[in-house]
């Protein structure tokens, strides 16, 4: 079939090139095809002409085909590169080939179907002799034919195809499809072929002789054949064709067909014979073929022709080409014949072998003779024998077959093959091997084909692809539709997240050591158990026993070491003996040591025995008493008899043992003492002599003295002698001033202190000794000839049953049959399960043996249990709480342990019955006398633990603790022994190393474990682990090495700043190339993290204290900004869309009515800016602007000063201008004022001033131009460039900025400098100064947060300024007393502060944050909230706030009273206690959240962080201030609203006597609530534990507003009838702790005020550095005293007859200064603050100054600082 | 910001070659276009870049989530969600690539799963448009009836399967729609290394 596929497909194609190679085909050949077809089609289309005819034509067409086929050749040698037009031409050439082949074929079968009709009719015999010829002729027809035609190719051609055509009919077609194959094959194989052919040809001629011979035996064969065959044959012809009209044969004809048949045989057998003679030339082809084609052409004959001899070849050789011109030339004849009788029956054959045209003809299929193909194929094919063959065969030449297995040589198992198979292939390569030598190279020695062992192996060693059903991996799960997600609470995030996480609370029982429905009996009971326990677990560890033999253990040895060293003392080198005395030593040391302990032991047992036989003893007594039984305890004591004797030797064996050894060691102590004693005595007598001899000196001296007094005088009397008494007597001086001298000294001696008679050792008292030893045996030892006891403990008493006991008893046990107990399991603060009540047990015992399984989402916090008692109805009393520690995740449901955790309550009960109650004091009736107050407790026992999974895996959430916790666990899987380095439990070489220190006892029972694995086989563990890990080839292709990029310094900067990393946030551009890279890119970087990781070293320890706080700052600000890092990140839709607005028609209605308002432009309407994002600011310069509008009741200068000035001035005899003019010259300007004002000039023009202001903000300045008088309007703008850290303004950056706007009021002064006053109607020489005189200090966040500050403020003024006083009629006479007070002391601003642009403000932060409130609580919180502020969206209502820990509390649990300070304690009047908490709150450093933490949002620190932080915002000052006020008793809200200059604030509210004050805590000021100039601008809500009020008032500024919080309609309370306040539990702490304020403290305080005064007056001269700086110590003393006197007042207005004295002594001067009154933080921030009031800014050297500072310390470290800096100018 | 491009437009003042501080970069910009061909709209895909142990993220995210995109009139969600992220590596082991997870919110504001899908990052710079197919595991017959009804459908138990996973030709998955992503590559140093991409 594929044969005929390609055919088809050959001619097709054929027809397509031939016009695709009309090129390259010759058109001359085209022409000879055509007329040859036509030639041809003629012969066939003239239908019945005579078979002559037809054979002349025939023969044309012969002649024809032969011309063409060589013209053929030769095209084809010369197109014999080109291969495919050669193989069309081919193609060609064989379908005109098939086509005249077809018409022999057609013209022999009719001529044999007339043969066989003939034959049919004649003899059988005949007729099958005839047919075999026509058979043969059919199929040996083909091949004449193309020896022919085709001879050029049949030489390459056959020798590879094999003639293996079954039906003759059929035989040309496969003969073509090979030549058709073998055509195309390149050049080189034709070359071969070729050559092949040239060698055929010689073989021939030799071979034709056997081929005659072969052809005669075939011919017989043959015969044979088909006369087997013949019956079958003649059926099939006769069936077949019926139709085939059967004419008569003469016998002409007959003969002439047989002639034929004959030659035919002969032709094809002599072509056989040819191919076989080729087919024994193998080439490469061949041999590839050998076992494929040419394999079944060695018939059994070409053995035959082979033997016979070469004559016969020789004869053929001449036959041949005679016999082949005879055959072609009969045989066309006869097939032109037949063709002609029969073409008339088959013309439709005609058209369709030309198929080109015609119609079809429908023709049977051909049907082979099975028979015939089967001989056919029997001659042709070589059928191996399956008989196996004996080996003798297939061995080589001569040799045995040789077994080499049988030899014992090892032969590989051979691969299994068929026997048949295996045969047949021996069978043919013997046969082979007969032709070609070599193919006996097959066989081995052993007969046996060479056969490579089997190379399969047994067993598969591919693993086996395991068909794992049960595969985790790619299990899923399903998950309902999921609401809400992103809780950091839960595990994964959600309610129903991932995974299945589950802890198994295990309660088990409980069991009390005391319970309040004990009777006296339990207690006893109890107690009795407890020591028979411990009795019985001592008995256990038997110590003493063991102690016992180690001390007898260690005596031996020391016994023999010690009689070793006696006995070689004389050989011991002085090295040795030293160290075996130092053993010895080591010895006797521990010898008393252990004795000791022993001893100790010894008595614990024995007392332990004591008091249990004694409690027992009371146990029964109490029994006795009460006439009945409630316990089932009984004790019962075994005794063991004992020796007498033998104890009584014992006991004095050891005595003597232990006198000996105290002897012993009394006398080395003994030996030592005296040694020390005989030292003392002789100094002591020593010091006795000296001191006799002192006296005597001096009694001696003063005798002399006295002589000499006499001597004296009577020398005067006698008056002789005067020169030498004069001499005498200045001799007398001298010796009397040395007497006075001596005597001193040796009064000294005197009086030095007498040593104490030392006391010499005392002798040993032997008695003593023993009969303390004696005693100590006596009470602890047994007694010689006492029995061993041994108590022993059992529950076999019978209690009586309640019918025998009092009613008081049996109503107890009424009471303890009742009590029934249950626990609740609360998980994170929620109750998830609780247990069955059980009843109490009469032991008191409650078993539960219950399992929870708690299937969790949320991370564990806590686990409690809550223990309840019940008495059988209602929920029952809460006993206890305990908590569970939360496992770590090794510790599973399967090995955790139950553990007995304690508990007991606090709780009193008393009872009426014989309960002995909890928590009351009760007495036992028998003999023991003292109170017993029992609490009830007891011991839980129950475990937590993760549980286990059906899989075995615990479900345990795996990130629990962090990256590390994590590692950790996966380290743990890899190696459990790693892991418990890792968690940090022991250290194992550090351990040996311990272990080989210290000398551990190995003989400890205690030691038994650790000595075991230290010292035992377990070593290995502690050798290191020598891994072998696989990676190969990982590093060959590593491009850089994890530390190469590590280290890298432009990837950290760009890791830096992605992470927002403070000094990179915002870093534009990184630099692409490191070279690039400044190396101290990182320096800041760096020198920040050696900061945050060390502790600064500062001197002092405030200043560590402030250290450490900073320090734990970062931590907190470190945490909180981790966690509102993602928050920050979250942009709104704004932040990314910048569109305006599309209007609607109401804003066009309003702007085009607005176009027919009437135009107002003294009333500009203020216009809302537009908020500029970060990304629109691009470039430009972002301001500050100030606008300052006006002050008011600014202090004036004082008179007297100009007076004093006016002196000077006049002393020094200026006569030129009146005091008025004098003055001008100073204050010009306010002269004129003041005289169009008309007010009388010369009185007050001392009194103005000249105010400015001077804005300094990020360390730039602008000031205001002057203005005039205490109340100057300026009306002036004022603008400040803001500068932003890596120009990044985005908001998160921008809230960071910590900076302040600091706003200075100063006075401008002239000073007229002019030295000459000749020259002063010609010259100024003025300086000008500016005298600070309050400030206002507006942190920037708050500005940046309010968008504008606009109002009026109050100046911080000091409390005093030397040199100004308030104008008192500034104050209207008609002002309230409000008023007045406020123009008495303060000074105000009226100003406007805002940002331009206005900048965005960050996203207020949403989230919902994790919380531990109930949730029923933070939903009513949310929705009332949320409910208020729909309302009153500018007021600020909070009902939740976030802690530290980033949580939401509800912010009624920060309110609880807490003790203040001593310091409020102390005092007495309540109004002053109330002040001093509000200052000692506000001396607390503030730092705003803004700046603290990152983010907008405020963190509320409970009162204790705040303390320990020692600083925070307003909230955490007003919080402490309240809850001050709380527990003073005070009625105290906190107060949130807006104030100014703060923005969203925090007050305190308190309540006295229906007169509410606001206190600002920050301050420490307080404010009446009708004070016009109260900061507070609107009152949002109010809160205290109890509630929170929220203001739903029209108003709310606070003197508008109505403060009774009873009224409904005016405050709305979160907690009211229908939702009550079950009173949450404070966060705060129940108390503060106080350092007491002692020595050191107060040192300290001085310290630090000694170090700030230092400091300050180092910076002022450094400051001034162009000057001299001189220091007024007068000044400073008089200040000093000053300082104190103001913190007492707490810095308000001083008594003027304060500051008097001040004044007097500096009348001289012209004084200016003030005191500063500052918390403190730290150095730095004192010196800004004394910087920027400038005082130091006197640019002359005439100037002096005075600087004072007073630190007042509070408790806990918080500080007061006062400054006090004053400059003063003497006056000329 | 990207001087990367810059600097191989100029190689010839490069840093001699052997100089340690030269390291391969990825950096990859982009955005997740959308998603189409889901059954239904009102998507929203959580995203994550995936990479071997030899890589660090300089900067970006390596994991985010996307809006939920509805649209009214069309067949495909928009997300323009951007990625942006730059990786130091030490080999060329472990590329990145990205894992997605498709889910879809229903009228009810339900979040439920609607694939899988993970890609390779281009290792070739420049700009590549990638669509990244998702399916998304099928559960039981009756977890199907389920889900038809109330919503919600089978997960991944362990969610590194989609990128990691050998076993994955064991799990019975239902296609879903496709992500669109459109990815800009810049690679940094590579030749150095003689890696031409």
């Amino acid at each position: 079939m594929a044969e005929k596929r390609k055919r088809r497909h050959s001619k097709e194609q054929l027809l397509e090139d031939k016009e695709q190679a009309a090129g390259i085909s010759n058109p001359t050949l085209d022409e000879d095809t055509e007329t040859y077809y036509q030639a041809f089609s003629q012969s066939q289309t003239e239908g019945e002409s005579s078979v002559a005819e037809m054979i002349e034509e025939n023969e044309r067409a012969q002649v024809l085909k032969g011309e063409l086929k060589s013209r053929h050749r030769r095209r084809r040698r010369e197109l014999s590169k080109l291969t495919t037009p050669k193989d069309d031409v081919t193609g060609e050439l064989k379908t005109v080939k098939l086509d005249s082949r077809k018409k022999l074929e057609e013209t022999e079968q009719e001529a044999d179907e007339l043969a066989k009709a003939l034959e049919d009719a004649r003899v059988a015999a005949d007729t099958s002799l005839q047919a075999t010829g026509a058979a043969d002729v059919e199929s040996a027809l083909p091949s004449p034919t193309r020896d022919k035609e085709v001879e050029q190719e049949e030489k390459e051609t056959v020798p590879l195809s094999p003639p293996h055509s079954p039906a003759p009919p059929k035989t040309p077609e496969p003969a073509e499809a090979v030549a058709e194959d073998t055509a195309p094959p390149p050049i080189l194989e034709r070359t071969t072929s070729k050559d092949e052919g040239e060698i055929t040809d010689r073989r021939r001629s030799t071979m034709r002789e056997r081929m005659k011979s072969r052809l005669a035996k075939a011919k017989e064969e043959a015969e044979t054949e088909i006369e087997k065959q013949e019956r079958d044959e003649r059926k099939r012809t006769l069936k077949g064709k019926k139709e085939i009209t059967f004419a008569e044969m003469d016998d002409l004809e007959i003969a002439k067909l047989e002639e034929r048949t004959e030659r035919m045989r002969k032709r094809r057998m002599e072509r056989t014979k040819q191919q076989e003679a080729m087919s024994y030339m193998p080439t490469l082809e061949q041999s590839y073929d050998f076992f494929t084609r040419e394999w079944e052409e060695e018939p059994e004959e070409a053995e035959v022709p082979k033997k016979g001899d070469e004559e016969e070849e020789e004869e053929e050789k001449e036959e041949k080409p005679e016999a082949e011109e005879q055959e072609t030339e009969e045989e066309r004849a006869a097939k032109e014949k037949s063709k002609g009788e029969e073409a008339a029956l088959l013309v439709d054959d005609q058209e369709y072998t030309e198929q080109s045209y015609g119609p079809v003809a429908i023709r049977k299929a051909y049907m082979d003779d099975a028979a015939v193909t089967y001989s056919a194929e029997q001659r042709m094919l070589f059928h191996p024998s399956s008989v196996r063959a004996s080996p003798a065969e297939k061995v080589e030449g001569e040799s045995e077959p040789r077994f080499l297995e049988d030899e014992g040589f090892y032969v590989g198992v051979k691969p299994f093959v068929a026997d048949k198979n295996r045969s047949r292939m021996e069978d043919r390569i013997l046969k082979e091997s007969q032709t070609v030598k070599e193919a006996a190279n097959w066989f081995g020695e052993d007969g046996q084909l060479i056969v490579l062992p089997d190379p399969l192996r047994e067993a598969p060693t591919r693993p086996t692809l395991v068909d794992d059903t049960d595969m985790h991996a790619i299990d899923t799960v399903f998950y309902k539709a999921i609401m809400r997600e992103f809780d950091s609470r839960y595990i994964d995030g959600a309610v129903d997240g991932g995974g299945f996480y589950q802890l198994d609370v295990d309660v088990n029982s409980i069991s009390f050591s005391h319970h309040h429905l004990f009777s006296r009996e339990h207690v006893l009971a109890h107690k009795l158990t407890l020591l028979q326990s411990e009795h019985v677990s001592r008995a256990k560890r038997n110590m003493d026993g063991f102690l016992t033999e180690k001390l007898s253990a260690l005596k031996n040895s020391a016994l023999l070491l010690h009689d070793y060293i006696a006995s070689h003392k004389g050989e011991m080198s002085v090295v040795d003996r030293d160290n075996y005395e130092r053993r010895l030593r080591d010895y006797k040391s521990e010898i008393s040591q252990t004795r000791f302990l022993r001893d100790k032991e010894e008595q614990t047992n024995r007392t332990l025995l004591k008091s249990i036989i004694h409690t027992w003893r009371e146990l029964k007594t109490l029994r006795e008493q009460q006439n009945f039984v409630n316990t089932p305890v009984k004790l019962q004591i075994r005794k063991e008899d004992t020796n007498k004797e033998e104890d009584l030797a014992q006991w004095k064996l050891e005595m003597e043992e232990e006198t000996f050894e105290e002897k012993e060691k009394f006398e080395e102590e003994f030996m030592r003492k005296e040694a020390v004693y005989k030292d003392q005595l002789e100094k002591y007598n020593k010091q006795a002599i000296e001191k006799e001899e002192a006296q005597k000196r001096i009694s001696d001296r003063n005798r002399q003295k006295k002589r000499r007094g006499s001597k004296s005088s009577k020398g005067s009397k006698a008056s002789k002698n005067s020169q030498e008494r004069q001499r005498a007597e200045a001799e007398d001086d001298i010796e009397d001033e040395s007497f006075e001298e001596e005597n001193a000294k040796d009064q000294a001696i005197i009086d030095a202190e007498p040593l104490p008679k030392p006391e010499p050792p005392e002798a040993l008292d032997e008695r003593a000794l023993k009969d303390q030893i004696k005693a100590k045996f006596m009470a602890q030892k047994r007694r010689p000839g006492e029995p061993k006891l041994f108590p022993e403990l059992s529950n076999s008493a019978t209690v009586s049953p309640s019918s025998q006991c009092t009613r008081a008893e049996q109503q107890r046990r009424e009471d303890v049959s009742k009590a029934k107990l249950y626990v609740k399991i609360l998980f994170n603060g929620k109750e998830v399960s609780r247990t069955g009540p059980r009843p109490l047990s009469q032991d008191f015992n409650v078993n539960f043996g219950e399992i929870y399984n708690l299937k969790i989402v949320e991370w564990p916090e806590s686990i409690k249990y809550e223990i309840y008692e019940t008495a059988g109805f209602g929920s029952g009393r809460l006993l206890a709480e305990l908590y569970a520690p939360i496992p770590e995740s090794s510790v599973t449901s399967q090995s955790v342990a139950l553990e007995n955790v304690e508990f007991s309550s606090y709780e009193k009960i008393q009872f009426t019955h014989d309960g002995v109650g909890s928590g009351v004091a009760f007495k036992f009736e028998g003999h023991v006398p003292d109170l017993v107050t029992l609490m009830t407790s007891g011991t839980l026992n129950s475990s937590v633990a993760w549980a286990v999974g059906d899989d075995g895996l615990p479900l345990v959430p795996t990130e629990k603790f962090g990256a590390g916790y994590k590692a950790a666990t996966q380290m743990k899987r890899l190696d459990p022994f790693a892991a418990i380095g890792a968690s940090g439990v022991s250290n194992l070489e550090k351990l040996l190393e311990w272990f080989k220190q210290s000398r551990l006892d190995p003989n400890d029972p205690n030691n038994k474990d650790i000595v075991y694995m230290l010292s035992g086989g377990d070593q290995t563990l502690l050798a290191p682990r020598e891994y072998f890990r696989l990676e190969p080839l990982q590093q060959e292709f590593d491009l850089a090495t994890v530390e190469e990029i590590e280290k890298n310094l432009r990837y950290k900067i760009i890791t830096l700043r992605d992470q927002e990393n403070p000094i990179f946030k915002g870093y534009q551009m990184v630099p692409c190339l490191e070279r690039e890279i400044p190396k101290d890119a990182l320096k800041e970087y760096e020198k920040k993290q050696r900061e945050e990781t060390q502790m600064p070293h500062v001197k002092g320890d405030l200043e560590h204290h402030r250290a450490q706080v900073n320090l734990y700052l970062q931590k907190i600000k470190e945490r909180v900004t981790a966690q509102y890092r993602f928050a920050s990140h979250q942009k709104t839709l704004q932040d990314v869309v910048n569109e305006d607005t599309v209007p609607n028609i109401t804003m066009i209605a309003t702007s085009l009515l607005r176009l027919s308002e009437p135009r107002r432009p003294l009333r500009p309407v203020r216009k809302e800016r537009k908020k500029v994002t970060a990304q629109a600011l691009d470039g430009k310069e972002v301001k500050i602007l100030i606008n300052i509008i006006r002050a008011s009741y600014i202090p004036v200068r004082k008179a007297v000063r100009s007076e004093v000035i006016e002196k000077g001035k006049s002393s020094k005899g200026v006569a030129t201008a009146s005091n008025r003019h004098h003055s001008d010259y100073l204050i010009p300007s306010s002269s004129a004022a003041r005289d169009v004002d008309g007010t009388p000039i010369g009185e007050t023009y001392d009194d103005l001033v000249c105010p400015f202001v001077e804005v300094m903000f990020q360390r730039s300045r602008v000031r205001t131009r002057q203005g005039e008088g205490p109340n100057p309007s300026f009306n002036e703008e004022l603008e400040l460039v803001l500068k932003v850290p890596n120009d990044d303004y985005s908001p998160s950056s921008l809230q960071a900025i910590e900076d302040i706007i600091f706003i200075n009021l100063f006075d401008e002064v002239t000073v007229d400098v002019l030295e000459d006053n000749r020259e002063r109607e010609t010259n100024i020489h003025q300086r000008i100064e500016k005298k600070w005189l309050g400030s206002i200090n507006i942190p920037f966040s708050t500005v940046y947060f309010n968008n504008k500050i606009d109002g009026t403020f109050r100046i911080n003024t000091p409390p005093f300024l030397l040199g100004y006083t308030y104008d008192m009629l500034q104050a209207q006479p008609g002002a309230s007393e409000v008023e007045t007070t406020i123009g008495r002391g303060s000074s105000y601003l009226s100003m406007f502060v805002t940002i331009e642009p206005s900048l965005s403000l960050p996203e207020p932060f949403k989230e919902k944050l994790a919380t531990t409130e109930e949730e029923e609580l933070i939903e009513r919180a949310d929705a009332w909230q949320a409910e208020l502020e729909k309302q009153f969206p500018k007021r600020t209502y909070k009902t939740t706030v976030m802690d530290t820990m980033g949580k939401n509390v509800f912010v009624t649990r920060y309110f609880r009273s807490i003790k203040p300070p001593p310091e409020v304690e102390a005092c007495t009047d309540p109004q002053k206690a109330m002040e001093t908490a509000a200052r000692y709150v506000s001396m607390i450093p503030f730092v705003a959240d803004t700046a603290l933490f990152p983010g907008q949002c405020d963190i509320w620190s409970t009162c204790n962080q705040f303390m320990k932080m020692l600083c925070g915002d307003e909230e955490e000052h007003a919080v402490l201030l309240t809850n001050y006020f709380l527990a003073m008793g005070k009625t105290a809200y906190l107060m949130l609203g807006n104030a100014i200059p703060e923005g969203q604030t925090a007050y305190v509210l308190t309540c006295d006597a229906d007169k509410y004050h606001l206190w600002n805590a920050r301050t420490g000021e307080s404010y009446s609530v009708h004070d016009n100039y109260c900061p507070i601008q609107s009152i949002g809500c109010l809160i205290n534990a109890e509630n929170i009020w929220a203001n739903i008032q029209e108003y709310e500024k606070p003197s508008q507003m109505d403060f009774n919080l009873t009224n409904t309609s005016c405050w709305l309370t979160f907690y009211n009838k229908a939702y009550l306040n079950k009173g949450l539990a404070s966060v705060q702490p129940a108390e503060l702790f106080y350092h007491r304020k002692d020595k050191k403290f107060d040192s300290m305080v001085l310290e630090l005020q000694e170090r700030i005064e230092q400091m300050l007056k180092n910076k002022i001269m450094e400051w001034r550095s162009r000057y001299i700086t001189r220091w007024n110590r007068h000044c400073t003393q008089i200040m000093r005293k000053l300082l104190p006197l103001l913190e007492e007042i707490h810095g308000k207005q001083i008594e003027q007859s304060h500051l008097r004295d001040l004044e007097e002594s500096f009348k001289s001067y012209k004084v200016s200064g003030f005191p500063l009154n500052l918390p403190f933080t730290d150095m730095t921030s004192i010196t800004e603050a004394v910087f920027s009031t400038g005082v130091h800014a006197k640019e002359t050297s005439d100037v002096e100054f005075a600087l004072a500072v007073y630190v007042h310390g509070y408790t806990n470290n918080v500080m007061s600082v006062w400054v006090y800096v004053a400059s003063l100018i003497r006056l000329r | 910001m990207f001087h990367t491009l810059k600097k191989t437009a100029e190689p010839s003042r490069r840093v001699p070659f052997g100089h340690s501080t030269k390291m391969a970069e990825v950096h990859v910009i982009g955005q997740i276009v959308g998603a189409s061909g889901f059954p239904d709209h009102s998507l929203f895909c959580k995203w994550g870049i995936h990479s071997g142990g030899g890589w660090k993220i300089l900067s970006g995210l390596r994991e985010g989530q996307t809006q939920v995109d509805n649209p009214q009139s069309q067949d495909a969600a928009y997300f323009a969600h951007p990625i942006d992220i730059h990786f130091a590596t030490k080999g060329i082991q472990g590329w990145p690539r990205m894992h997605f997870q498709v889910w879809h919110q229903d009228a009810f504001g339900r979040n439920e799963l609607y694939g899988y899908g993970f890609v390779h990052l281009p290792t070739s710079p420049g700009q590549h448009d990638i669509d990244c197919p998702t399916w998304r595991p099928t559960g039981t017959f009756m977890e199907s009836v389920s889900q038809f009804f109330l919503g919600g459908g089978p997960h991944l138990k362990n969610p590194d399967l989609i990128y990691s996973g050998a076993d994955r030709y064991k799990l019975q998955t239902i296609a879903m729609g496709k992500i669109h992503l459109r990815i800009g590559i810049i690679l940094r140093n590579f030749d150095k290394f003689g890696i031409e991409c």
